[in-house]
């Protein structure tokens, strides 16, 4: 394969990791950009490993979903008390301390960040991760489960009272999403050799904040479709590269206001929300 | 008893919305709950079914104390409810709304939630509200009176022992609100459920309700038989002192 | 000891210049339910127009002051025709509108910034000498220049004359009717378009005013100038809750002093993430921020 197309498929993958972990935090409520943050926790886990602990990336990669088990569901609390945009902007400030704290610490190698990071990363990596993330991802929204998280996300109240323990679900999401963020950081550490502050702030935010929407919202497979669609329009329009900055601005303007869920909202037409239909009546019907 | 309320107080700021209001509901029993506008029904509801905590007062069902227990839990006690002004989820299907109180029920009884059971069950419950061509649509695309009946099917769906609908028949036609309370005793009939209303046509209440409770100022001012209760003086008065 | 308190007068000229360009984004936010990122590039704009008119043409700095402003303003309105107006003609709920709006004008933002990256061919530039002749004044060992005392009383005037006209005319009562609710302002007979209009455009002009003024401050911009105050344009009005102008100015020099005399004594991780702290923090002990009344909670 051309060594472009498959770097630039690579990139697809780990942003698409990202960007189903904030999706399953939109589909229950919580506006959560947390999981860029958790990117970072996992890449600088990878990079110290790598060349501070002198352990393999195995246990380095273990010692970032420890934490993110422990600590993600702990960024999710404050969705209890504040909704919709406040909450966005609690995780945003999360995942710029995180930012703020690794570019003072000596330890992680300040603005410079942390060079030497094995170049291990390659496409089956990154493709049995993805598999393995959709697959979480699926049976998280799929059947009771997904139908009970869907509800938390649309009516926490009435959800409770539908027998469905929102609060738990959003902390195990959150700790789910962690986790893939981790995950994600890894990957992409040990895919570019080092990781820097820069790579995980406002930018990576704005980024996967549009892989999102353009997608659509609500669905996991939404991420996967913007974060392919995003990360390859460089390379598809390449006479537009580099106004890809205005193309994805656009992008996002047309979408949420024409087509608020989004390209696969568009698809989503067509989702069974009936339920099966038993065979009698499908005959009956033709 | 099925249900007994004992005493439950709530405020709002300076405002007493429910005022040591008792009452008891027998297994199987439909009562109905008339008050003037803001004599706290709502309020009691919403304690009743913990969607806030009580000041005050205890609430039991078969005995048990749920007063503490998580919103959540209540389900699992076989307690369920519709909403004043609809609370359907709107990105969901009419069947995946329905659905969401079969698979709550199922949790309750440790039945496993499968798709298959959970999907058939469904459709039964569409059946037998007449709504079963809506499954597939979201619900803000039915009229006020289908959402309704909907709302009802998702309330009725967890199989419970007693259900709180808060103002089923408002917005409904006189035929609507016939065949609704024609569809309750039914499923009274057949399931043994026990039924609390709230609502404000007198009419229709009383043609499904054996016996009404009222409320005015947050305080029980009337209990007993439909014709007692409507005629007390206390209740006239407070229903004519607020539309005056 | 005089480190300290000219750390404090920077902090004062600092703040100043934090308090105007919350201001606009503090307005919209109360009024429009808009949290608008491109307001960094309004703020961005009145710089670049600054810069541009100083090196190519011989307009004397009021008049170029004038134009920054109604530069800001239509570019205000621009935005708010291709991003905001669209989302009012829906009658979004309010959480729908603000994670909504939030992204149209994140989109606006992006298309902006890359604009201006690009006109300026990715490089700081210099304000023009002849536009602004600094001068400094020396009271003992402190140091206090003009362009300081610029900054401060026109960040002063504007906040004042943005503060009566929403406290005490015909204009701000009904601004204020109509972001307590459009319908019920609609009722009582406020035209509510022109009124959303009027407002995009001042605040427009604000923004670009303040670009300028750092402009000046600075003597220098470049595309991120208004991107790089963003965060802490938020931490301000999360701060301030909605519509208070005290809360505004508090919220202006905690940052503005966090970031001046918090630099002696801070250790730089704190005093770098002291926006995302405010936020964090004030957030999550007073969700409506410190001088925000609390919205009464539906049933
Ligand atoms: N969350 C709340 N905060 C403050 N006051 C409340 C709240 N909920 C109810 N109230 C007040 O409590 C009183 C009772 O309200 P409630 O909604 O229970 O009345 P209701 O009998 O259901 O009236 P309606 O027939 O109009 O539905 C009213 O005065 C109401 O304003
Ligand atoms: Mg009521």
């Amino acid at each position: 394969m051309d060594g472009e197309w498959s770097a630039t498929l690579l990139l697809c993958g780990i942003y698409s990791l990202v960007a189903i972990a904030t999706q399953l935090g939109i589909i229950c409520g919580a506006f959560s950009l947390a999981p860029i943050g958790w990117m970072s926790v996992g890449a600088y886990a990878a990079a110290l490993a790598a060349t501070k602990w002198q352990v393999g990336g195995a246990t380095g990669l273990a010692i970032g979903v420890l934490v993110a088990v422990v600590f993600g569901p702990l960024v999710m609390l404050p969705v209890r008390r504040i909704s919709g945009l406040y909450f966005a902007l609690v995780s945003l400030a999360f995942v710029l301390v995180i930012q703020s704290v690794v570019s003072h610490m000596d330890y992680t190698g300040r603005a410079l960040g942390i060079f030497g990071v094995p170049l291990l990363t390659n496409l089956w990596h990154v493709g049995i991760a993805l598999v393995l993330v959709c697959g979480v991802a699926a049976f998280m929204t799929g059947g009771w489960r997904g139908r009970a998280l869907r509800a938390a996300g649309q009516d926490p109240k009435v959800a409770y009272s539908m027998g469905v323990n929102v609060a738990n679900l959003q902390l195990v999401v959150g700790a789910i999403s962690a986790v893939i963020g981790v995950v994600a950081g890894f990957l992409y550490a040990h895919y570019v050799g080092y990781v820097d502050p820069t790579q995980y702030g406002f930018a990576m935010v704005v980024q996967v904040i549009t892989m999102v929407i353009i997608g659509g919202r609500g669905h996991w497979m939404g991420a996967i479709i913007g974060a392919f669609l995003i990360t390859s329009l460089p390379l598809i329009l390449r006479p537009l590269a580099e106004w890809r900055d205005v193309v994805n601005g656009a992008l996002l303007i047309v979408v949420a206001v024409l087509l608020p869920a989004g390209i696969f909202g568009v698809f989503g037409l067509f989702r069974r929300r009936a339920g099966p239909v038993d065979p009698a009546e499908a005959k009956a019907g033709h | 008893m099925l249900l007994e309320a004992r005493g439950l107080h709530i405020a709002f700021g300076g405002v007493i919305a429910v005022d040591e209001v008792s009452f008891t509901v027998k297994a199987g029993e439909i009562l109905g709950m008339v008050g003037a506008n803001g004599s706290g029904k709502t309020t009691c509801l919403n304690m009743l079914t913990r969607l806030i905590a009580p000041g005050r007062g205890a609430m039991m069902l078969d005995g048990q104390d749920y007063t503490a227990l998580a919103p959540d839990r209540l389900v699992a006690l076989g307690i369920s409810r519709t909403f004043q002004n609809l609370r359907l989820f709107k990105d969901l299907s009419v069947a995946e709304n329905v659905a969401l109180g079969v698979q709550a029920g199922m949790q309750a009884k440790g039945t496993p939630r499968r798709e298959r059971a959970i999907w058939a069950r469904v459709h039964e419950l569409l059946d037998m509200g007449g709504i079963r061509v809506h499954a597939g649509v979201l619900p803000a695309s039915l009229p006020y009176g289908t959402q309704r009946v909907v709302e009802i099917a998702r309330a009725l769906a967890s199989s419970p022992r007693l259900v709180f609908l808060d103002e089923p028949f408002a917005g409904m036609s006189s035929d609507e609100a016939r065949m609704l309370s024609k569809l309750l005793l039914d499923v009274r009939e057949s399931s043994g459920m026990a039924l609390v209303i709230v609502d404000h046509n007198v009419e229709v209440l009383v043609s499904v309700a054996e016996r009404l409770i009222a409320l005015a100022e947050g305080r029980v001012i009337a209990e007993g038989a439909a014709a007692a209760v409507l005629s007390d003086p206390a209740v006239v008065r407070s229903y004519v002192g607020t539309d005056v | 000891m005089y480190l300290v308190l000219q750390q404090c007068l920077n902090g004062l000229v600092l703040a100043s210049d934090y308090t105007l360009f919350a201001l606009g984004l503090s307005v919209i936010w109360g009024v429009l339910k808009v949290l608008n990122l491109a307001h960094a590039e309004l703020f961005t704009a009145g710089g670049l127009v600054t810069v541009m008119l100083g090196a190519n043409t011989g307009l004397p700095l009021p008049v170029i002051v004038v134009i920054a402003a109604v530069a800001g303003g239509l570019l205000s309105l621009l935005v708010d025709t291709v991003a905001f107006w669209p989302l009012r003609l829906k009658k979004l709920n309010t959480e729908e509108l603000e994670l909504t709006s939030l992204i149209t004008s994140l989109g606006a933002s992006t298309i902006l910034l890359s604009l201006v990256d690009r006109i300026t061919k990715h490089a700081a530039q210099p304000l023009p000498p002849r536009l602004f002749t600094v001068m400094t004044w020396r009271f003992g060992p402190l140091i206090l220049t003009n362009a300081q005392v610029l900054v401060t009383l026109t960040a002063l005037v504007l906040t004042l004359v943005t503060w009566w006209v929403v406290r005490r005319t015909q204009y701000g009562r009904a601004l204020r009717g109509l972001a307590f609710s459009p319908d019920m302002a609609r009722v009582v007979g406020v035209r509510t378009e022109p009124l959303f209009r009027w407002t995009l455009f001042a605040c427009g002009a604000l923004a670009a005013i303040a670009g300028l003024l750092l402009t000046i401050l600075l003597a220098t911009m470049d595309a991120y100038s208004g991107a790089n105050l963003m965060l802490k344009g938020i931490a301000i009005i999360v701060l301030a809750g909605s519509g208070s102008i005290l809360g505004l100015l508090l919220g202006a020099f905690i940052l503005g002093f966090g970031e001046t005399v918090g630099s002696l004594f801070l250790p730089s991780v704190i005093e770098s993430s002291l926006p995302f702290l405010v936020i964090l923090v004030v957030l999550l002990i007073r969700p409506h921020g410190l001088f925000g009344e609390s919205e009464s909670v539906r049933t």
